[in-house]
């Protein structure tokens, strides 16, 4: 008997370890298709409110990019780069030579392009001396004087075939003429000059900075006997780009970047009952320029929209930049631009503490002239959101 | 002996328990139906369903327990289906469908019993594909819907014996239980994101039972009872998902004692699930259902000084939900045996059945195995 109750006690457990259910297999509608339905709609939500453009949170001397621009476009711009001064001696460890520095032969620029537009042939940098006092409060206007071909050091090709790199110009130390004893600091302005609107970034990069400047002396050998050339280099102390504002548009709008770094923000008067009740599976800001795309010939810009993590007027602090989308405008461009928002309202999703309200900005900000300007309070044409979200799986049942 | 029977039921029950059988019908409807009965009765096919005192069909077979009496089973299904083009093979689920626990209430003449049996098993796990317009552009969609759970039938009954030959009894039932939803849809196009939904349903409703069993001789029993349920009602959370009509039941058995050791029963049951039909999504339909079943029960055979019944039966039924316009039919072949431990007061039972399940857009075959134990404190 109690062999018995032992076999029946391990069949009774055995059945109860059986519970590992291997359920899973592939429907076969409509026949055997689970009873209920998942509903997906789309939708277009207006409720976009503009709350106002504001300016300033970085300038283009802060920004890690300069443009420079070419005439023949809606504006030209000039990239303005002062060097690191020069030791007034020869700083070098070499043992071999003296430090005094006897001559300074030549002096030569890199710098490094790290964006330019496409299928323009015959660009030509034009580099020219320029006061080393410039400062972030330098206009356009303040240097005009200084791109004249009497302040011409040198100008430097680009190749058609160049997308990114570095592209250099060496010029005699006496093409500077405010460059001696009493000033081993260069400043450099470049223009460009080229047949077709055009333009370049300037950068640094993970590869080079964005300018540097190398000096060629001569000195004397330690021993007196012979002279010997040597280099050495310095990087850049201040840099920034003046755009010609005549050629600036009055603004229409919300304006989005520019010179001026300008984000605008926008609430977005959504309904609770697809922010909060449904499940987002894709929403998207649908903005209509309020003019065609203002910027450098041939150059996109990079519009970006992240959500506020609170809401204190022009300086809210972001949320998780994560919770944003960007899209990529053309200038010249007046199509509706479409920028991906799901990850804001799935941040916004039962979360009535995070303020509904976008900050639109372009990357990088301050370092180009392009504008995006969204239509302003009261316009006719109003940005949209465009939502497509899931509803609670409907089960059968009236 | 009595440990090793305790043992035995808590092995049975330490899992926790669910519901019964599972089947690709359950995808449609409230799911697929269970029954509310004990291991011997399905090994009979449960033709001695209606009046089985262990099994919770007809309430006045209560009166007909004469001591306490506590009892539970597990089973455990495998199943293969055919449905269109596809084949699936391998599907294994193990419930714990069924308990009870009755007796005579002292110093009365009423008999009680509370039971909980599946009324409606919901677990799956399926997937589809599809194809899906959205802002113009046709996306590939991947869909899962995986339900884990069950509609629990909880029923309190009470019975008496007016006469010697008559059994009368009534039942509220509770129906409850709740399933562990999760929905989600994938997209061929990474703009959308692939969303999840869980949810918990949670389900209700109410119905009452009566029956009676007539003993005009005592090899001939008859039993008839009828329960009326009202709405199936189902909430997500806190929100209400829906309500379904549950069917009217009405059911009626006989069983035939010969000679002594041998007993032949059937049971028939009707259930008019097509007032469920008004409150199912398209393209699901609602039939009516007749289900029938007949077992034969030696009860004399011994083996090693003990006795072992072998039990035989064959039932039959419609099943309520279909996708398209055929009804589904299962067909089951039963056998089954018994043992009785700790000198009667505890009892062991096992059934195997072979079962058919035809139309409606599929074809399913597989085996349930089930162990039941009955203890008498």
């Amino acid at each position: 008997m109690k062999r018995r109750a032992v076999a029946l006690l391990a069949l009774a457990s055995a059945a109860g370890l059986a519970c590992q259910d291997i359920i899973s297999a592939p429907g076969v509608c409509p026949e055997l298709c689970p009873q209920g339905e998942i509903r997906v709609r789309d939708t277009v939500l207006t409720g976009v409110e503009p709350v106002g453009s504001y300016s300033g949170y970085l300038l283009p001397h802060e920004a890690y990019q300069v443009q420079v621009v070419g005439p023949g476009g809606p504006a030209e711009s000039r990239s303005l780069l002062v060097f690191i001064p020069f030791a007034a001696t020869y700083p070098g460890s070499d043992t071999t030579v003296k430090d005094s520095i006897l001559q300074t032969d030549s002096l030569r620029v890199k710098l490094n392009i790290v964006r330019r537009n496409a299928g323009v042939s015959g660009l030509t940098l034009a580099l020219h001396e320029i006061p080393i006092t410039v400062d972030s409060a330098t206009t356009f206007g303040d240097m005009t004087p200084y791109f004249q071909d009497s302040t011409l050091v040198a100008t430097l090709p680009v190749p058609d075939s160049l997308v990114k790199d570095t592209v250099t110009a060496t010029f005699p130390a006496a093409a500077l003429r405010h460059f001696g004893p009493d000033s081993l600091q260069v400043g450099i302005g470049v223009r460009i000059s080229s047949p077709d609107p055009a333009f370049v970034t300037l950068a640094s990069d993970s590869i080079a900075i964005a300018a540097r400047i190398t000096r060629f002396v001569q000195l004397d050998s330690s021993t007196g006997t012979t002279r010997a050339t040597r280099s050495d280099s310095s990087g850049l102390r201040f840099k920034t780009f003046v755009v010609d504002p005549s050629g600036v548009p009055p603004p229409m709008g919300l304006m989005v970047g520019g010179t001026t770094g300008a984000r605008s923000f926008v609430k977005l008067n959504l309904p609770g009952s697809i922010v909060d009740s449904t499940l987002v599976v894709r929403a998207t800001l649908l903005v209509p320029p309020a003019q065609p795309i203002f910027g450098a010939p041939g150059d996109t810009s990079l519009l970006r929209v992240v959500a506020l993590g609170s809401d204190f007027g022009p300086k809210s602090p972001v949320a998780d930049t994560a919770y944003g989308g960007s899209a990529r405008v053309p200038v010249g461009g007046s199509d509706t631009v479409a920028i991906e928002i799901t990850n804001i309202l799935l941040l916004w999703r039962g979360n009535p503490a995070v303020p509904r309200t976008v900050m639109l900005q372009v990357e990088p900000e301050a370092a180009s002239i392009n504008i995006v300007e969204l239509p302003a309070a009261g316009s006719g044409t109003q940005a949209v959101v465009r939502v497509t979200y899931a509803l609670p799986f409907r089960l059968p049942g009236r | 002996m009595r440990r090793a029977a305790m043992l035995v039921v808590m092995a049975l029950v330490a899992p926790g328990w669910a519901a019964a059988q599972n089947s690709v019908y359950g995808l449609i409807g409230i799911g697929f139906p269970g029954e509310p009965l004990a291991v011997r009765a399905r090994s009979l096919g449960g033709g001695i369903g209606a009046l089985d005192p262990t099994s919770a069909l007809n309430p006045a077979t209560v009166a007909g327990l004469g001591r306490l009496v506590a009892g539970g089973a597990a089973g455990t299904t495998l199943r293969r289906y055919t449905a269109g083009d596809s084949t699936v093979s391998g599907l294994r689920e193990t419930r714990f469908p069924y308990g009870m626990f009755g007796g005579r209430i002292p110093s009365t003449p009423l008999s009680f019993a509370v039971s909980f049996s599946t009324y409606a098993e919901r677990t799956y796990d399926v997937t589809t594909t599809g194809t899906q317009v959205l802002r113009g552009d046709t996306l590939e969609v991947t869909d899962r819907v995986a339900s884990d759970g069950a509609v629990t039938d909880f029923r309190g009954a009470l019975a008496f014996r007016p006469w010697p030959r008559l059994l009368v009894g009534g039942a509220f039932h509770l129906l409850g239980g709740s399933s562990r939803l999760t929905v989600g849809r994938t997209f061929s196009s990474s703009d959308y994101s692939p969303y999840v939904e869980r949810s918990q349903l949670v389900f209700s409703g109410t119905g009452v039972s009566a029956g009676v069993v007539l003993l005009p001789t005592g090899a001939i029993e008859l039993a008839a009872s009828a329960r009326v349920d009202g709405d199936l009602e189902t909430k997500s959370g806190t929100l209400g998902a829906g309500s379904v009509r549950l069917p009217v039941t009405l059911s009626g058995g006989v069983r035939l004692t010969p000679v002594p050791g041998l007993s032949l029963s059937s049971t028939a049951v009707r259930r008019s699930w097509s007032r469920a039909q008004p409150d199912l999504l398209a393209p699901s339909r609602a039939f009516d259902t007749w289900e029938i079943g007949s077992g034969i029960e030696l009860s004399r055979p011994r083996a090693r000084g003990a006795t072992l019944p072998i039990r035989v039966g064959y039932r039959y039924r419609q099943l309520p939900f279909s996708n398209v316009a055929t009804q589904a039919t299962e067909s089951v072949f039963t056998g089954g045996t018994g043992a009785v431990l700790a000198g009667g007061r505890a009892s062991l039972d096992a059934s195997v059945e072979r079962f058919h399940r035809s139309g409606g857009g599929a074809d399913e075959r597989g085996w349930y195995f089930s162990l039941g134990v009955i203890l008498i404190p």
